[in-house]
């Protein structure tokens, strides 16, 4: 039996909201939270000087003080009470609910209410204001509950102006710490309130929560810290409350460990293959450092997503545990063109130009998204043949929109960087000198010089190509991957375009 | 009143349930008592003022009605000073906040901000700030910390301010750590951490007079990893090191701050070869590490970081460095250092004697990584070269990637030719940064004829294109020193 604790905000309260949101990540405004929590201090100090200066003019002007010094006693404690009279946390059981009021120099606990008292649960969005803003609102009817003289003191600024007898309780959306807070909530009020005082669009919400916000990724992961430390998950571990088995491990490169893994939905117990590509945050840098890395993986995460293409693979869902995040990919059967052309897999021409047929119509795409995208990282590590012939190109790690600015250190297998993505600026056309490269490595089953042309000894048609391709001047070097498309359509060695 | 709620119910005070050599007890002083003293100072002086003030309302015509109450508050003043005697007194008890493995347990005085509930769970700590701006010199000496502290939020509400002249330096340190252990490290906001690693590296050897800037980007140093680094505290080679914080990651290597046994502060460089490496690599990767680690603790030179050791463990490579406090080039440079002449002709002159002893040993000993980044600046302006970028080359070479400041690579070494003039290109790219404070372009003849045309003419002779038409290290001491 859990009885999560729910921190409330109501209408008027928005500011005690605003110290329990966990969004605030940055700590700018930190003596304004403190001065918040100290308030009823604060209002000590205010009033107190307010009445000492209050009483020296009185004295001096020779006025009776005491009605001053009532009117202001009478102000103080007016203020006091509007901020203890904020209900700070809701407790769920099975049995009941009850509202608390955890204050510093007050607290108070009401008195534990049936579930069937709840007239009305809704989810409102209001109007002008970021989806942020979306808060749930529960409304109470206290006209069938027994009488508690002390509660009903209590609920004064909560009870509804128009109808006596109705208590409304607001809920933040993101004022909810943990995911698992929101859940617990939308799912008792939709198992235990009865079904016609639940609003259509509680009832449409996700439990889980549309994206998953960095937030509740991060503070989820607070409470699941994971004991086997430095190792690598072993087989059959589960993850994700039991969403996901690790199956094994597939392999790992240089920023991630990559398991073959099922994933079990939780209604109908089904179980899909996939893929999870694990990457451990770091720890030391401080949250903001966090979450930035994290940013990252939601990035190419969100990259994925918005691809719609059978030549890319696709990204499921995201997740952290203890301090490790999780990509969930879809799991594709088959190996790495460096593998096929290891293994010997790959050799004749007709092969490898149906291939980059394939390849040129991913760069396509990839180079026709609006704002284009650069892979910066097209190597034949990362592209796998599928079972069905299928190139699928994976790991988007470092692949960015054009528009974000380059970084300062470069990454990537170095025999595959066009010059100008050394210099720390890559455009659409180093893509063109990685897939110039990727050829070459099949044709000649070795890695080209890094930054100068390559040459294949093969056909001499395709040698052209391939050294158009990687031409390192950006001006010499085929402008678009359409050209370089045409250009193998016209070898006339196709024989199976996909 | 029942008001325990669920979330704490689970720490009784009574059954901690762990040994009582888990627990860590950190003694705080709440609140300054000096303050009280003050006031009772003060108290004569107000009651001068108010028996002055009284005795114009007493000579006002309206006044009557007040000029017998004077004595009230003549009478009100000895008790008030006895008051602020005991308060003083009384906030000089101490108090002590436990941590165990459970939890973090305070005192109940400080109970006002935490809600009245003063036993709280590792998970629920939202998160850690810290206000003040903090140089190396305060932290060093301990006392200036008035009005800087530490803010611990918690998830289910209420917070924390520990203010830092109430604590001694070693009890952050226990908190700290208790956090790492027990908690999350990634719970402390940016400045927070900053601080973390100011405690842990300071001592007093570093010099007071480098109080400028290591709040450098953390951000480029802190990177995902591939395999979980090592947590402080955990012991290498039988106990030999004990790793105090984690100082850069990201990839297949990590850097730590660590101590060898006796109090001395090492660097330990990490770097892991990723799992599924085929075995021949991972035996050839291991050969060129011990091979040039042996290579390198033989080195002796007065300003090159000395390598102290290197072993394996756990299957992880491990080198030892000679841990050198200081800033280096890049933030001396950031923090505004004026770059004169004298001051380029001294670096100059430094790195290429560095760089001459490198390449005068036989084989001659390639740096492969001499950029601004990994020259360490002392009070007097001694240079001191660290961090061979060795370790990350092996891993290099066993998975084919290649990360790392483009600006300072000559074409050759990226084409994996690394040779003596190979360093020469990254000494020329390390001048135009100084001569200019910015990176050079990378795979370009960098000139700034602005600057002076003898240094120009150095810089744009080492940054050829061409291993062969840049100048060897001897020539390069004899040009420095013809510098102006």
């Amino acid at each position: 039996m859990t009885r999560p604790l729910l921190p409330i905000s109501n209408a008027q309260a928005e500011h005690f909201v605003l110290h329990y949101n966990p969004n605030r990540s940055s700590f700018s405004d930190n003596s304004a939270s403190l001065a918040e929590q100290n308030f009823p201090a604060f209002a000590g100090i205010l009033f107190g000087s307010m009445a000492l200066l209050g009483l020296a003019a009185c004295l001096c002007l020779s006025i009776n003080p005491i009605p001053y010094l009532a009117v202001v006693l009478a102000l103080g404690l007016v203020l006091l009470s509007i901020d203890m009279t904020r209900p700070t946390n809701l407790e769920l059981t099975p049995d009941g609910f009850r509202i608390l009021w955890l204050h510093p120099l007050f607290f108070y606990t009401g008195p534990w209410l049936d579930y069937r008292a709840i007239a009305h649960v809704t989810i409102c969005q209001p109007e002008g204001k970021p989806a942020s803003e979306r808060f749930f609102e529960v409304t109470i009817d206290t006209s069938t509950l027994p009488r508690h003289s002390d509660f009903d003191l209590m609920c004064i600024p909560i009870t509804s102006s128009f109808k006596k007898n109705q208590i409304t309780i607001r809920l933040l959306e993101s004022g909810f710490f943990q995911a698992a807070d929101r859940t617990t909530f939308l799912t008792t009020m939709r198992k235990r309130v009865a079904p016609e005082c639940q609003s259509p669009d509680l009832v449409a919400l996700d439990t889980f929560g549309d994206v998953p916000s960095y937030t509740a990724l991060w503070l989820n992961d607070l409470q699941s810290r994971d004991k086997n430390e430095t190792k690598c998950l072993p087989n059959k571990t589960l993850l994700a409350n039991g969403g996901y088995e690790i199956i094994e491990r597939l392999g790992s490169g240089g920023q991630s460990v990559v398991y073959s893994a099922m994933q079990k939905d939780a209604q109908s117990g089904q179980l899909t293959p996939c893929v999870l590509k694990e990457f451990v945050l770091p720890t030391h840098g401080g949250h903001e450092i966090k979450k930035r890395a994290l940013g990252n993986i939601q990035r190419e995460h969100a990259l994925l997503q918005s691809f719609n293409h059978p030549n890319i693979v696709k990204s499921l869902d995201l997740f952290t545990e203890g301090s490790r995040a999780y990509l969930v990919m879809e799991r594709i059967y088959g190996s790495s063109l460096r593998q096929l052309v290891d293994e010997g897999k790959i050799a004749d021409e007709k092969t490898i130009v149906s291939l980059a047929v394939q390849m040129c119509a991913l760069l396509e795409y990839l180079h026709g998204c609006e704002p284009p995208v650069v892979h910066r990282d097209f190597t034949p590590e990362n592209l796998l043949l599928a079972q069905d012939n299928q190139v699928k190109l994976i790991d988007f790690n470092v692949a960015h929109r054009l528009e974000s600015a380059s970084t300062k250190t470069v990454a990537g297998k170095h025999a595959y960087i066009s010059p100008e993505q050394f210099r720390g600026k890559p455009t659409v056309q180093s893509d063109i000198y990685s897939f110039g490269a990727s050829l070459y490595f099949m044709l000649m089953k070795k890695d080209p010089e890094p930054i100068s042309k390559s040459v294949p000894a093969s056909s001499d048609a395709l040698a052209q190509i391939v050294a158009a391709c990687t031409q390192p001047s950006e001006a010499l070097r085929y402008t678009s991957i359409s050209q370089a498309r045409n250009d193998l359509m016209a070898l006339d060695l196709i024989t199976l375009v996909i | 009143m029942d008001v325990v709620p669920a979330r704490t119910h689970t720490i009784a005070s009574e059954n901690y349930g762990y040994s009582p050599g888990e627990v860590v007890q950190i003694n705080y002083e709440k609140g300054n008592a000096w303050w009280w003293f003050w006031i009772a100072c003060a108290l004569p002086f107000w009651l001068y003022t108010a028996s002055v003030l009284f005795f114009v309302i007493s000579i006002l015509p309206s006044g009557r009605l007040y000029d017998t109450s004077g004595s009230l508050v003549l009478g009100l003043v000895p008790a008030a000073i006895a008051l602020c005697f005991t308060r003083m007194g009384l906030n000089r008890s101490r108090l002590t906040i436990t941590l165990s493995p459970k939890g973090l347990y305070f005192p109940k005085p400080l109970q006002g901000s935490l809600l009245q509930r003063t036993d709280r769970e590792w998970s629920d700590i939202h998160s850690i700030d810290f206000s003040g701006v903090v140089t190396p010199a305060s932290v060093l000496n301990w006392t200036p910390l008035l009005g800087y502290a530490i803010t611990i939020d918690f998830k289910s509400g209420g917070s924390l301010l520990i203010g830092l002249d109430s604590v001694k330096r070693s009890g952050v340190e226990q908190l700290f750590e208790a956090i790492e252990r027990w908690s999350d490290i990634s719970v402390l906001s940016q400045r927070a951490a900053i601080f973390h690693r100011y405690l842990v590296c300071v001592d007093e050897k570093v010099p007071p007079s480098l109080t400028a800037i290591w709040t450098d980007a953390l951000e480029s140093q802190f990177a995902t990893t591939n395999f979980v680094p090592l947590k402080s505290g955990t012991m290498l080679m039988s106990q030999r090191y004990r790793v105090r914080m984690q100082l850069a990651c990201g990839g297949l290597c990590a850097v730590y701050l660590a101590e060898q046994v006796p109090g001395v502060k090492v660097i330990l460089k990490e770097s892991v070869l990723p799992l599924d490496t085929t075995d021949q690599t991972r035996i050839k990767a291991r050969q060129l590490f011990e091979r040039e680690a042996a290579l390198l603790s033989k080195l002796n030179h007065p300003r090159i970081a000395k390598v102290l050791d290197f072993f394996v463990e756990e299957g992880r490579d491990y080198i030892v460095l000679e841990y050198v406090p200081g800033i280096n080039l890049r933030q001396m440079i950031q923090a505004g250092a004026t770059r004169d002449q004298r001051f380029l002709k001294s670096c100059a002159g430094q790195i290429a004697q560095i760089v001459e002893y490198l390449h005068g040993l036989t084989p001659p000993v390639v740096h492969r990584d001499l950029t601004p980044d990994n020259l360490i600046i002392d009070d007097d302006g001694k240079l001191t070269l660290i961090d061979f970028g060795a370790s990350n080359e092996f891993v290099g070479q066993a998975t084919g990637t290649m990360i790392g400041k483009q600006a300072y690579i000559p074409p050759e070494q990226f084409k994996g030719k690394a040779s003596p003039a190979s360093d020469i290109y990254a000494f020329g790219a390390t001048m135009y940064f100084l001569a200019t404070g910015q990176d050079p372009v990378p795979l370009s003849a960098s000139q700034c004829p602005e600057i002076g045309a003898q240094i120009d003419c150095l810089i744009q002779a080492c940054t050829q294109l061409e291993p062969d038409s840049r100048p060897d290290a001897s020539h390069l001491v004899d040009q420095c020193r013809q510098l102006p």
